[in-house]
């Protein structure tokens, strides 16, 4: 006799059967896509991976990616470090800092980037005004300012892992590094720092992935020179019908999250980051 | 993808906002537009009900059911706006998937013609569209205008003082025209800008030599501050004197010179016209029939030349142009005098290089 | 010499004040064990002689210098933290080896060291783990290693065996003792437990409510405890307090429910009220009254608890005095319950707490 079928067995298997319907079929597609649009083979592959134009813009996307990842992370660091340790007041005023954003659309903090920063923005007008610049500083539509835009964006979501790491940290461990005669610098290159490590790869990982997935930001502060993988695969899909293309590339990225993901769940088990 | 006509829903919004525009003016735009929304709740018969799809704006749905009301009284039919856009990679979607919930949209020309060769559009059924209602030329297999609009110089007026720019070779020339420039990132119009600049007579631009202007457009790069993607950016660009010089709908162009007070100004000189186009996917809900006779109903002059008045969107048919004032006729993009001083889109060649030329293009936009 | 000298040391957390005046001499090589209930600041003050803490006022001596205000990092005192602190990410060679990098120790000389170390606390086979691979016990060895490696002047161990369990607790106690006598280190000891306490310690300072109650050796603090907490805080004893105590001879003597108790060598000045204390350990029990007892109490058995070597008992006298007495199973059979009997004890093993 087979099992009955009761209410733990179908919440059991609803889960994974949503996943499927939700995730994979679709994922699915998209590589069937891949390999067969608009002839079957590994065309689009090879393209990716041979293409001068698409390896350029991949090439820039890491660059930008990898910047915004280091700058974000080691502000988040210093972030977490005073939301953790700071005094009450301070600790508030960084919850603040961390939280607020939150609430802001991307789309308004491009903007009142393009604000600030633009020739006759608030900065180069303040800058003009006390007479420390002639001319206006060329600012926005840069790659400087999309990847102060992005790190603007990212910084909070990587506070959490670090800060999370740091709370988990026996202060002991510390008195005894400085009881046995250690400087504050030498504890912390080699007690504090590896002891946050897990957090630091956590909040790469989450970074560079959401970077990777970035719009809306490098659109409106880059002047449109600054095209991403994200970017570009919304080209291939809607404004040139090039399907097969863009689902390679899709797959591409995908594949390259995956390895991410896979790292954070192998290299530094993330149960150890929600306690 | 028909940015600019998204971009007329921006402008009609903001200029309702802004006092400019009165409820009466706001709505005969929508009208023309076919950008309005009918929230009808009930019936819901197929057939009944047309969807026509366009770029939609936050303001549209607001004074939807006061449209509604006066549009079916007319036809006898509701009419739906979806303001989702019409991109063609969201067209070819929902003919493959066999999903078309779209009646007509308006749509880029090439598009049209790339998925009508593809056999997913509906030819146009001249027996009810008016083809004496049409521009002549622009009588297309699968697309009928709904208006026109051009890409135009506009330049800082105020800073090049009575010697100005007039053709595409004074925009390249940044010697004596100092200053930075901006361009169009999804390229229409711009091929065409930079061989003329390189000495290509306006009448052998055609099939473009895609090399040849990317060439040109790389000499100019370092002078070029952005590659605009909305209209709002590219007017604020010419108004805070970040560009000089930029390549923008004349729709824009002339919202910046009244806003500048001709701080910023423009010419059709040149300019680059192209129709945006009405098209009907295969197998649309409503039928075939229904949705041609929306078509052809869009037509009527009348509400072409409030078009014009409110936004500055060329009508589509030539009979309008007799019906505009004095005051507007220098806005007037598809007027005889002002179609002579311009150069028209080939959407054929776009719709057979679009892509591969976008590719390109773009990989030197980022570079 | 002493080695540390704390004089008037305290600390103050806004109103509360965590220790009172607390002043002491440490000798070099001495085994010292804090010992007080929690909360009775003798954490505090071993914080204060480590430099984690600073004191709110007093001076502290090391060698005959000032290190009231000497950071931490720089007094070369050994740690042993309560939990052990060991740096999870390291191997114990690793952990062991951090206070000689710390000190730019050359390679060579680090490697004799730390091997020499881990093997005196029989570690030799587990140095490449990782703390978390270990037992308590070798964690333990590993954090007392790790803060002897490099010949502090003084090792503080705050409650290091309160995670054992019994038996290795015990196990520990004279490892401790061992590798105390090896390297001739002064010891800190902080604990909550005088079993602990009165094995080890060559010195025990008892605290309570932030104040030094006694400083003594071991057998004084029991025998001769100069307080009621003291007497009361170690071990079982049986207080009596006496009316118009006086000197006669030598001996203190007061009346208890008109019996008259003595004391001899009060060692220290009494005047208004006194108590005369026993340990349960010496009294005598007989059936009849005792000639030769100086104090005498007539009591019955209300319980009785046998232990092995000894037999607990607790008894009241008609006033409704509780008395507890032991004795050793070779004194043969114990008094049934209910029975009455004389308790005695000589001035000798009487204690006098001035009250």
């Amino acid at each position: 006799m087979a099992a009955r079928l009761n209410i733990h067995t179908i919440a059991m298997w609803l889960l994974p059967a949503l996943f499927l319907a939700v995730y994979l079929a679709p994922l699915l597609g998209v590589f069937g896509w891949s390999v067969s649009r608009p002839e079957p083979g590994a065309e689009n592959y090879v393209r990716m991976l041979t293409d001068a134009d698409a390896l350029n813009i991949m090439l820039r996307t890491a660059r930008v990616c990898i910047l915004v990842t280091l700058t974000s992370v080691l502000l988040a660091y210093l972030l977490a470090y005073h939301w953790v340790f700071g005094s009450p007041a301070r600790k508030l005023f960084m919850e603040l800092c961390i939280f607020i954003p939150f609430w802001i659309s991307v789309l308004i903090r491009a903007f009142g980037w393009v604000v600030i920063l633009r020739n006759k923005g608030i900065l180069n007008e303040t800058l003009l005004s006390i007479g420390a610049i002639a001319e206006p500083l060329t600012l926005v539509r840069t790659e400087f300012s999309v990847i102060l835009g992005m790190v603007h964006f990212l910084v909070p979501f990587a506070v959490f892992p670090i800060a999370s790491v740091m709370r988990q940290i026996d202060s002991r461990v510390l008195l005894a590094s400085r009881g046995m005669g250690a400087s504050p610098g030498f504890t912390f290159w080699n007690v504090f720092l590896p002891l946050t490590v897990p957090g630091i790869l956590a909040s790469v990982i989450i970074v560079f992935v959401f970077a990777l997935g970035f719009f809306i930001t490098p659109a409106i502060l880059g002047g449109g020179k600054i095209v991403m993988i994200a970017e570009y695969i919304y080209i291939q899909m809607f404004q040139t019908s090039n399907w097969g293309f863009g689902a390679a590339l899709s797959i591409g990225v995908l594949a390259v999250v995956a390895a991410m993901a896979g790292l954070l769940f192998k290299v530094i088990r993330p149960e150890r980051l929600v306690k | 993808m028909n940015n600019f006509q998204r971009d007329c829903c921006e402008l009609l919004a903001e200029r309702f906002r802004g006092g400019k525009l009165d409820r009466r003016g706001f709505l005969t735009g929508l009208v023309a537009l076919g950008a309005a929304t009918v929230a009808a709740p009930g019936a819901r018969a197929a057939g009944q009900e047309l969807v026509v799809v366009n770029w939609g704006g936050d303001a549209i749905d607001a004074y939807s059911a006061a449209f509604a009301e006066a549009y079916e009284a007319a036809t006898g039919n509701k009419l739906k706006i979806d303001g989702s856009g019409p991109l063609e990679g969201s067209m070819k979607t929902q003919f493959e998937s066999n999903s078309v919930r779209w009646d007509v949209c308006d749509a880029e020309p090439y598009s049209a013609i790339r998925l009508g060769r593809e056999g997913m559009m509906e030819k146009i059924d001249y027996s009810i569209v008016d083809r004496s209602k049409i521009e002549p030329g622009f009588d297309g297999e699968f697309y009928v205008p709904s208006y026109f609009y051009s890409n135009v110089i506009a330049y800082d007026a105020a800073r090049f003082g009575d010697d100005v720019p007039s053709t595409w070779a004074d925009f390249w020339n940044v010697e004596k025209y100092p200053g930075k420039r901006t361009l169009y990132k999804w390229m229409t119009g711009v091929l065409e800008a930079a061989l003329l600049a390189d000495g290509v007579a306006p009448a052998e631009l055609y099939p473009l030599d895609v090399d040849r202007a990317l060439a040109k457009i790389e000499a100019l790069k370092p002078h070029i501050v952005s590659f605009w993607s909305s209209g709002a950016e590219s007017q604020q660009l010419l108004r805070d004197g970040e560009a000089s010089m930029g390549l923008l709908w004349h729709t824009r162009a002339n919202l910046t010179k009244q806003d500048t007070e001709g701080e910023v100004d423009w010419t059709f000189d040149q300019g680059l016209v192209s129709p945006s186009g009405w098209t009907v996917i295969k197998g649309n809900p409503a039928g075939a029939k229904a949705a041609m006779e929306f078509i052809a109903l869009a037509q009527n002059p009348d509400n072409q030349v409030t078009l014009l008045n409110e936004l500055g969107n060329g009508p589509a048919n030539p009979a309008a142009h007799a019906l505009v004032s004095e005051e507007m006729k220098p806005v007037d993009a598809s007027s005889k005098e002002n179609l002579e001083r311009q150069i028209v889109l080939q959407a054929e060649w776009y719709a057979d290089h679009y892509g591969t030329a976008l590719d390109k293009y773009l990989a030197l936009v980022s570079s | 010499m002493s080695q540390i000298a704390a004089s008037s040391i305290c600390k103050s957390y806004g109103d509360f004040k965590a220790l009172h005046d607390v002043s002491m001499e440490i000798s070099k090589g001495e085994f010292l064990t804090f010992l007080g209930p929690s909360g009775s600041g003798k954490t505090t003050f071993l914080m204060i002689l480590a430099g984690f803490t600073e004191q709110t006022s007093g001076q502290l001596m090391k060698d005959g210098r000032d290190i009231s205000t000497m950071a931490a990092e720089e007094r070369n005192f050994g740690m042993v933290f309560q939990g052990y602190a060991l740096f999870p990410h390291m191997t114990v060679w690793q952990n062991v080896d951090y206070p000689l990098r710390v000190r730019k120790m050359g390679s060579a000389e680090r490697k004799q060291k730390v091997g020499r170390i881990i093997e005196t606390v029989g570690l030799a086979e587990h140095a490449h783990k990782k703390p978390s691979q270990l037992s308590g016990g070798q964690q333990q060895r590993v954090a007392l290693a790790r803060s002897l490696v490099f010949q502090p002047d003084v090792l503080l161990l705050d409650e290091p065996l309160s995670a054992l369990d019994r038996n290795l607790r015990e196990q520990m106690q004279s490892e401790l003792k061992r590798v105390h006598e090896e390297t001739g280190t002064t010891f800190v000891f902080v604990t909550h437990d005088q079993g602990e306490a009165l094995a080890m310690s060559d010195k025990i300072a008892i605290f309570n409510k932030g104040r030094l109650m006694q400083l003594a050796t071991p057998d004084r603090i029991y025998n001769a405890p100069d307080s009621r907490f003291v007497a009361e805080f170690l071990g079982q004893i049986n207080i009596f307090p006496v009316a118009s105590p006086g000197m006669d001879g030598g001996l203190l003597r007061g009346n208890l429910d008109g019996t008259t108790l003595s004391a001899a060598n009060p060692g220290h000045h009494v005047n208004g009220t006194a108590s005369i204390a026993v340990r349960p350990e010496h009294m005598t029990l007989s059936a009849e009254r005792p000639a030769d007892q100086a104090n005498v109490l007539p009591a019955r058995v209300i319980q009785t608890t046998y232990q092995g070597s000894h037999s607990d008992l607790v008894l009241q006298t008609p006033q409704g005095h509780s008395i507890s007495a032991s004795t050793h199973s070779a004194n043969g059979a114990l008094p049934s319950v209910g029975s009455d009997l004389w308790v005695g004890w000589s001035p000798e093993n009487s204690i006098v707490i001035a009250d």
